[in-house]
């Protein structure tokens, strides 16, 4: 009887059933160092008037997503949700070497509706609620070697978005909450969700370190050499703790593209 | 006291009221009483020593107008005189008074097919003499498109008859067989009624309940798949209005349907949930005799609120005496019901109560409700008549909400589970709510000369609270301004109280013109409403508000004025309608007189910035400001109503609706208060006999224009206004009455777009497919010399899928119910089974961003969710009747 009556109907209205406009997309999210770089080789570059070879860098990222949002401007506030619809989300975590080109696939698939295209996506660099006061996971690990006039400098550093990156007054009276740290937006992402193919976050490491002196760095009494620093409101913080914090949030290392080999 | 003028739509025209059906009082004069009662000599409520009671009708067969006599312009009525046996059988049918051999026959066949409760002298079982009348009127085309086979007209002066025509059982006497009879001229028999409106084409559907009552209906919304394209869900809980999807409409809990019960309107104006609410559980169902459905805006008496249509229900008690009943079954559900007709009243005398309670088939669908209904009609006058009804409803129940699809398909939540908010210490899923209505209403009908005049006036006192969290923890997203916080949970808290006062009346005269009979009815409706809501959000973790969304006091008034012609230029054609104008007024008081926080202090900054109605960091704000606005509307309705050929009427209608905008838009500065919808349809219907079974069937095409259509709104949990939306479609309808058997069946195809973009219009269904069948008869055992009546009953539904936003289209739904009865004496036992095939179905079906914290990152991206279908349910019903016929 049910296909009798859905033949009835589609032969009064000329087809099967209305469509209300793009579609519903379950689809692989992957995530990769720079294409430059060569899987298991650590990664030379130059920062400035740096040389640097990173042999390790791993980001955690906790879930990605995108939105039809338009971007705002820096100065207006905003809230740590977007306005607009959100069109996609990876919400399973991925431990990303950075210095593979490789596609390294999120362990779950993502969500995704295929209208309206995207325009901007986020990070998110969180072990946990986005929300939680309190978050130790290791969000950047690096360590490798910057070398300037001859004088190398061993370092490594990890940086975590716990307690000591709430903004001072609680985030409160015109300052940001602690999700605000940890989620990087607004990432350009004009892309459309396809039903076949997948998203991948290209992180670029080499962006983490730009205004990075390395000469700066507080020795680290562990290792012998030098280490970033992950407390504000220590003494050698600033300012290689703090410009490697500030590279980690902006938007720069982070490019998002449709690829159809996922 | 008999007179009737007769619909010509149809090839036949049974002569008069059915008794049972219609409620019309019977007032029989034993012999030993009362000879002779006049129409201003009321029954007698004192119980006579010697109390007879008259047969009551059970199958009746309605003839035919006979072919071989449709040449002619042979009209009247035929008597036939008739035994019931202490059984019930119908013996010793003999012609009384004939007209014509053809008609005659006609009758006489007709009337050996009737079966009786049989007449009681004190309650014991007696054989009885009565006399049928049978008119019989040439087929003519007037009132097509009435429902059924009827929509008789009163003659001047008499009391308006029913929709459907039946033979009434004019009892010449209660006494013992084989006693003279008393000629027809002095029946015992006085009529009160009601005419109801007369039919506006095709797609006007006037229902009898009758033997689909066997059919298992949960309630009186349920009552209403009886008319075509209707779809009924519920994402609330038992206590919560059904939402419900009429001919392509999603109208919401009842925003685009004018509910009316005998008149007396059920939408809520005011009510922040939805401006037109409309909750008719307070409506037992077992007193529905009637509902009156019009899918269109065509009669100029529909009001505000009749966008996809109207439902008017009409209640009626045909069982006399006590009846009690005891439900029990599946989900540990039970209810007591008491029904009382007193004997000798009109069926339109009654009292019912009912008291019920479920644990719900699954997790947090427990439901309590009380009701209480009552009704008394009387005689006013030589001609006319006056009812005073009242109503009384409370209920508590609780909501298992919906379900995201992608946790259901990953084991998370089960597929009748419920999210656990947690979080009240006492309860552990806080959605659902209370309810309760209190109604009283009078109205009276009196016919002076050639002028109908009705008056009607109400009282409605209604209260609601409704918790419902369609989103999660997705909307209480930290702001830069605020202290920190997590997502304390998007629960809405909803009240509303509301006092509704108004009146209706009418003014209908009729004279002869071009030789048909003409009439014009001149009406208005008038309602006032004081109603206020609040809106807040509910922390997850304590229960306690944390932010308040709106906050309202609303006068609303709204009167409309109408005109209604019914003009017959040919005997084959008629032209119906007129216009309505209307007028809606609001005041609303907006509590909450900031909404932000213009210096917020950077060392105190608040949490929320909502609903600031004293101060504003200190400095005084004053929270009074009143918005007005008002609207008026010119409504134009017409049907023209045609049936040139035998058997077949052909209908053309046109008409624009109002609904009224909800307050919250008032005060959000939207301009005009109104709604506006044009429509308009084409159809056809034929009306005749299949052997001995009465056919009906419809076929009708429509469109619908609306200018601003409600859409649902996750995150107002409701629907809001949106764009211009139009539907296209199809319906057709068939009904099939025989001396065994009713059914009843239609398929709704429809296209519902947008205007702008032309993509579909989200969650409205298609294809609707519904049928209700219901087979009875007497058993072939009598034990104690009492027949054992047997009946069957079977509802299926088929809908089609919906589309959903985001291109994605909903399951579809195929259910089937059955009961099965049995009754002996003043004994039934009932069964019924709802989802007999145990389906398991998703009711309703959205496609929206949420965030149930069931995945480690919050969920975003707009993704399936849905309702629960009931699984199956089994349930015996055990009834017990004392006292009456």
């Amino acid at each position: 009887m049910r296909a009798g009556i859905i033949l009835v109907y589609s032969i009064v209205f000329g087809g099967c059933i209305a469509q209300t406009g793009g579609n519903t997309a379950q689809f692989p999210v992957a995530a990769a160092g720079p294409a430059e770089a060569i899987s298991g080789q650590p990664l030379s570059f130059t920062s400035g008037a740096w040389d640097v070879v990173l042999t390790q860098a791993t980001l955690h990222v906790g879930a990605v997503y995108l939105d039809q949002s338009q971007s705002v401007s820096g100065g207006q506030a905003t809230g740590c949700y977007l306005t607009g619809t959100y069109l996609a989300q990876e919400t399973s975590s991925l431990d990303v070497n950075l210095l593979s080109p490789a596609p390294q696939e999120f362990p779950a698939n993502a969500l995704g509706i295929t209208e309206p295209p995207a325009l901007v996506g986020q990070v998110w660099l969180t072990g946990g609620d986005v929300n939680a006061t309190s978050d130790p996971t290791p969000i950047l690990i690096v360590a490798g070697t910057a070398a300037q006039s001859g004088t190398t400098f061993p370092f490594t550093g990890t940086v975590t978005i716990d307690s000591n990156r709430q903004p001072s007054g609680g985030g409160t009276g015109g300052g940001d909450p602690i999700c605000k740290q940890r989620i990087v937006t607004p990432i350009p992402a004009r892309l459309t969700i396809l039903t076949s193919g997948g998203l991948l976050l290209r992180i670029d490491p080499r962006l983490f370190f730009i205004n990075v002196d390395f000469s700066q760095l507080p020795p680290a009494a562990s290792t012998g050499g030098y280490a970033f620093s992950d407390d504000p409101a220590a003494p050698g913080y600033a300012p290689t703790g703090q410009n490697l914090y500030a590279d980690l949030r902006s938007t720069a290392p982070y490019t998002f593209s449709w690829s159809d080999a996922l | 006291m008999f007179g009737y003028l007769v619909p010509r739509t149809f090839r036949f025209c049974i002569l008069s009221c059915a008794l049972r059906v219609w409620g019309l009082a019977v007032v029989l004069a034993p012999s030993e009483a009362r000879a002779d009662p006049t129409p201003a000599d009321p029954p007698s409520h004192t119980p006579s020593p010697s109390r007879l009671q008259p047969p009551i009708v059970v199958d009746e067969r309605r003839p035919p107008y006979p072919p071989e006599a449709s040449g002619g312009t042979l009209r009247g009525d035929v008597a036939v005189t008739a035994t019931v046996a202490a059984t019930g059988e119908v013996s010793g049918v003999e012609l009384a008074n004939g007209i014509a051999p053809a008609l005659d026959r006609a009758a006489l066949e007709a009337a050996t097919h009737w079966r009786f409760r049989p007449a009681l002298r004190d309650g014991v079982p007696i054989p009885s003499r009565i006399q049928l009348l049978f008119h019989f009127e040439p087929p003519a085309p007037v009132s097509a498109g009435s429902a059924e086979p009827a929509a008789v007209q009163p003659a001047p002066g008499v009391s308006p008859p029913p929709a459907v025509p039946g033979p009434v059982p004019a009892p010449l006497a209660l006494m013992p067989e084989a006693q003279q009879l008393r000629p027809p001229a002095a029946l015992d028999v006085s009529v009160l009624g009601r005419r109801p409106p007369v039919s506006r084409g095709v797609s006007d559907f006037q229902i009898r309940v009758d033997a689909l009552a066997e059919v298992p209906h949960a309630n009186a919304s349920d009552l209403l798949k009886l008319a075509p394209g209707i779809l009924l869900t519920n994402e609330g809980g038992e206590g919560h209005a059904e939402q419900v999807f009429m001919r392509g409409f999603d109208a919401g809990e009842g925003q685009d349907v004018e509910f009316t019960v005998g008149g007396v309107p059920i939408n809520e104006s005011g009510n922040l949930h939805g401006n037109g609410y409309a909750d008719t559980h307070f409506i037992i169902p077992e007193l529905v005799e009637s509902l009156r459905v019009v899918e269109g805006p065509f009669d100029p008496r529909q009001g505000n609120y009749a966008v996809a249509g109207s439902a008017d229900y009409q209640l009626g008690l045909a069982q006399r005496g006590l009846t009690a009943s005891y439900t029990t079954g599946s989900f540990g559900t039970e209810r007591v019901l008491g029904l009382w007709g007193p004997p000798g009243e009109s069926t339109h005398t009654f009292a019912g109560a009912e008291v019920y309670k479920t644990d719900g088939f699954g997790q947090n669908r427990d439901a309590q409700r009380g009701s209480a209904m009552g009704q008394y009609e009387g005689r006013f006058g030589a001609t006319g008549s006056f009812r005073l009804t009242t109503a009384a409803y409370t209920t508590h129940f609780h909501s298992a909400g919906v379900i995201r699809e992608d946790d259901y398909a990953s084991g998370k939540i089960g597929f009748y589970d419920s999210y656990d908010f947690s979080r009240f210490a006492s309860e552990k899923a806080p959605e659902g709510g209370d309810a309760s209505r209190y109604s009283i209403a009078a109205d009276i009908e009196t016919h002076p000369g050639d002028t109908v005049l009705s008056q009607q006036v109400f009282l409605i006192k209604r209260d609601m609270r409704l918790l419902e969290n369609f989103t999660g923890f997705l909307l209480d997203v930290q702001e830069p301004l605020q202290s920190l916080h997590d997502q304390r949970g998007d629960m809405l808290d909803l009240n509303v109280h509301e006092l509704t006062i108004g009146a209706r009346g009418a003014a209908r005269l009729h004279g002869q013109a071009f030789g048909q009979r003409q009439e014009l009815e001149l009406g208005y409706f008038a309602r006032g409403d004081d109603a206020a809501g609040t809106q807040q959000r509910l922390e997850a973790s304590t229960g306690v508000p944390y932010k308040t969304d709106t906050d309202l006091d609303a006068q609303l008034g709204n009167i409309g004025l109408y005109g209604d012609a019914n003009l017959r230029p040919f005997s084959w054609l008629s032209l119906r309608g007129g216009a309505r104008a209307e007028i809606v007024t609001y005041d609303v008081l907006d509590n909450c007189a900031a909404r932000s926080v213009a210096h917020p202090s950077s060392t105190n900054p608040p949490i929320d910035q909502s609903c600031l109605t004293q101060q504003d960091m200190g400095r005084p704000r004053e929270p009074d400001q009143v918005t007005s606005t008002s609207g008026v509307a010119l409504l134009p309705r017409a049907s023209a109503i045609a049936g040139p050929f035998r058997n077949f009427t052909f209908s053309a209608s046109y008409g624009k609706g109002i609904r009224s905008v909800d307050p919250l838009h008032v005060i959000a500065d939207v301009n005009a208060p109104f709604s506006n919808i044009v429509s308009y349809e084409a159809g056809a219907a034929y009306a005749g006999t299949l052997k001995n079974a009465v056919v009906v069937a419809r076929s009708v095409f429509f469109q619908t224009v609306v200018d601003q259509d409600l859409l649902f709104d996750q995150t107002a949990g409701r629907n809001v206004l949106g764009v211009g939306t139009t539907r296209t479609g199809w319906l057709g309808a068939l009904r099939l009455t025989g001396a065994f058997f009713d059914e009843s069946a239609n398929l709704t195809l429809v296209r519902s777009t947008f205007n702008d973009d032309g993509q579909a219009v989200a969650y409205v269904p298609g294809v609707v497919f519904r049928s209700d069948s219901a087979l009875f008869r007497s058993l072939p055992w009598t034990p104690r010399g009492k027949p054992i009546r047997g009946s069957l009953g079977a509802g299926v539904t088929y809908v089609g899928p919906r589309p959903l936003p985001y291109g994605q289209v909903s399951d579809d739904i195929f259910t089937v119910d059955g009961s099965a009865s049995l009754s002996w004496g003043s004994y039934q036992l009932r069964v019924v089974s709802t989802n007999l095939l145990n389906t398991q179905y998703r009711l309703g079906e959205f496609n929206y961003a949420s965030d149930f914290h069931s995945q480690a990152q919050p969920t975003l991206v707009p993704e399936r969710t849905f309702t629960a279908g009931a699984p199956r349910g089994v349930f015996a019903t055990l009834s017990i009747s004392f006292g009456g016929v």
